[in-house]
């Protein structure tokens, strides 16, 4: 067991972990932040995507040893108040289904909005090949980045 | 016969009057059960308040008037949290931002909680009408009598009773104290709406559970978090029905993070407890990592000898036989055939498919004083009960269950096997304990949608006419 000092969502925290436990299973069993989930383990389904410095990445295949002192952001800490664009449009378009991957798609669409904030459907369903839905929502979450972008635009986020 | 049937739902066709302890009014269905558990009140913890006008099992009406439904069944991604508590407000005409919906536990207060078969609606969809019909003719009777005018003169709408003759009105909350002391109305006098008149049903109203989803919140059953909770992993032959005969139990109680390794003996239905090595340890992954070393001598069974290869050879011998059973035998298919210009032949075969439904099976469970209370994704709670009773002898009265949100159903959840796993490894252990399958155990223990093999065969005429 090794003490870790991550920043996750802007505050420090300190956990007592074995180096290769995920940042995964620390955000769920010891940091008690659950939005971001284990589906697979093994970075095939993308349902566990959070930010790395802003960048998305498969938490289930980080370890925490490895996280340092990178900024980490889970979907708790997207927008402090719950009211990023994608957040909202989620609602307005009604876009989960099951809603376990959505954490995981709202993250990856971030980032994309982030460094491309008009994205086509073609760069949209690219970015986005990682982050599965077994309900095949896939064409609201397309939708709702579409939404989200021209939303970003008028608030000009 | 499924061993576990969904609850036949047609027997709920009249509502029935009954007295609480707590001197309001329920209005629950009826039911072939016991008339004790008809008279209990059902209360899911996140309803506290006092006083409530509870005219049915499904409806608690605040003096503040903060009206709050039960969702009875699993929400699975199928909307039905939101869909049924739609049809109540529509008929108690309550404002949509009035309403609170609460998931209800297991109880057989409402009647069949299994969703399956995308029958939740059908079944429901006239009954839950009258429940809120019958809610609002109930208001409307308190506001005739408070403001002692004809009832046939009120109109409610938005929350509110209104007396267009005089002008006077009183909201939901202000009716609770006298709506309490109103017997409930005789279904056939309770009118319910006309469809022209709807307000909610046809529109698009979001997911309740949506600003949750998009932001994280615990919903689903693997975000149960329990004071003091431990987290297990569960090891099963990889044959179905395979026993363990022994296993390094020693050598994993060693390794980090474990505080329990056992052996969970289980019977020898497929639809049962199954055998296997459970290990509890502090954190998921303590969990995961331990059972990487684990090694289990299996004695596997009968299934052991069975393989896709060896299911293909199977089909492929009767293939060239004569079917052992005649489904239809339209004109004489045997001459057309020989007659025909072309014979197609082909062969399909499909494979055995997992419903990977993206949150793994998971089940929570806390073994205390000779009763059990279980947090699951389940499709089938019912069945989640009757297992947990068949395979570890827990009365159903001792059973608490909490239906949570699931990642998805697709019927796999109907099977409570992960419920049986986890109320074994609660009860050895008696802290709470949180079962996760790995994505790995989700593939391999589905109760898959059975493979099979298609052989046809087809004559077309010169014309290419399909004539066999």
């Amino acid at each position: 067991m090794s003490k870790y000092t991550v920043n996750v969502n802007g505050t420090q925290k300190t956990v007592d972990v074995n180096p290769d436990t995920p940042l995964l299973w620390v955000l769920r069993d010891h940091l008690n932040l659950v939005g971001t989930k284990f589906g697979c383990g093994i970075g095939q389904c993308g349902a566990c995507t959070v930010h790395i410095d802003g960048q998305p990445t498969r938490a289930c295949l980080t370890p925490i040893a490895k996280v340092g002192q990178s900024r980490v952001t889970t979907i708790e800490g997207l927008h402090p108040t719950g009211e990023h664009p994608l957040q909202k449009v989620w609602q307005a378009l009604d876009v989960p289904q099951c809603g376990y991957c959505q954490a995981g798609q709202i993250m990856t669409a971030a980032a994309l909005l982030k460094k491309n904030p008009r994205p086509t459907d073609a760069e949209i369903d690219a970015e986005l090949a990682g982050n599965l839905c077994r309900c095949g929502t896939y064409l609201r979450i397309r939708a709702g980045i579409h939404r989200a972008a021209e939303l970003a635009v008028k608030e000009s986020i | 016969m499924n061993e576990y049937p969904l609850e036949n739902a047609s027997r709920r066709d009249f509502l029935r009057k009954s007295t609480l302890a707590g001197g309001g009014l329920v209005l629950g269905f009826y039911l072939n059960v016991a008339d004790s558990a008809a008279k209990r009140v059902a209360k899911p913890s996140a309803i506290s308040e006092s006083n409530l006008f509870k005219p049915n099992a499904f409806i608690h009406i605040a003096p503040t008037g903060k009206v709050t439904l039960i969702s009875k069944q699993p929400e699975i991604g199928q909307g039905i949290k939101t869909s049924l508590p739609m049809v109540i407000a529509e008929e108690l005409e309550v404002n949509w931002l009035d309403v609170q919906i609460v998931q209800g536990d297991l109880d057989p207060i409402y009647g069949s909680q299994s969703a399956g078969g995308s029958r939740s609606t059908p079944t429901n969809y006239q009954e839950f009408h009258k429940l809120g019909a019958t809610a609002r003719t109930m208001l409307i009777l308190a506001a005739a009598e408070i403001l002692r005018v004809p009832a046939a003169e009120l109109i409610a709408k938005d929350s509110v009773v209104h007396h267009p003759p005089s002008g006077k009105q009183l909201n939901y909350g202000q009716l609770v104290e006298k709506a309490v002391t109103i017997p409930v109305p005789a279904p056939e006098s309770v009118k319910l709406k006309e469809p022209k008149d709807y307000k909610l049903l046809g529109t698009r109203i979001g997911g309740v559970d949506n600003p949750g989803v998009v932001t994280g919140k615990p919903l689903f059953g693997i975000d149960v978090q329990l004071p003091s909770m431990l987290y297990a992993t569960y090891q099963k032959c990889p044959a179905f029905g395979g026993k363990v005969v022994s296993a390094n139990l020693d050598k994993i109680k060693t390794l980090p993070g474990v505080k329990h390794v056992f052996i969970v003996e289980g019977g020898t239905s497929l639809k049962g407890l199954l055998p296997g090595v459970a290990i509890v340890a502090d954190s998921t992954w303590a969990a995961f990592t331990a059972r990487k070393q684990l090694e289990v001598v299996w004695d596997e069974g009968p299934a052991a000898a069975q393989s896709w290869a060896g299911f293909s050879a199977k089909a492929k011998e009767l293939s060239e036989q004569a079917g052992s059973e005649v489904l239809r035998n339209d004109g004489n298919a045997k001459q057309a055939l020989e007659d025909a210009d072309k014979t197609v032949e082909a062969a399909y075969s499909y494979p055995f498919i997992s419903h990977a439904s993206i949150e793994p099976q998971n089940c929570t469970a806390w073994f205390k004083d000779g009763g059990i209370e279980i947090w699951a994704p389940t499709q089938n709670p019912e069945a989640g009960q009757k297992i947990v009773t068949d395979t570890l002898g827990i009365p159903k009265e001792k059973i608490t269950l909490h239906i949570t949100r699931s990642g998805g159903g697709f019927g796999r959840r109907l099977i409570p096997d992960y419920i049986a796993e986890s109320a074994a490894i609660a009860k050895q252990i008696g802290v709470p304990v949180k079962l996760t399958w790995t994505r790995e155990d989700d593939l391999q223990h589905d109760q898959f949608r059975a493979g099979g093999f298609h052989f046809l065969k087809g004559g077309l005429d010169e014309q290419g006419k399909l004539i066999a």
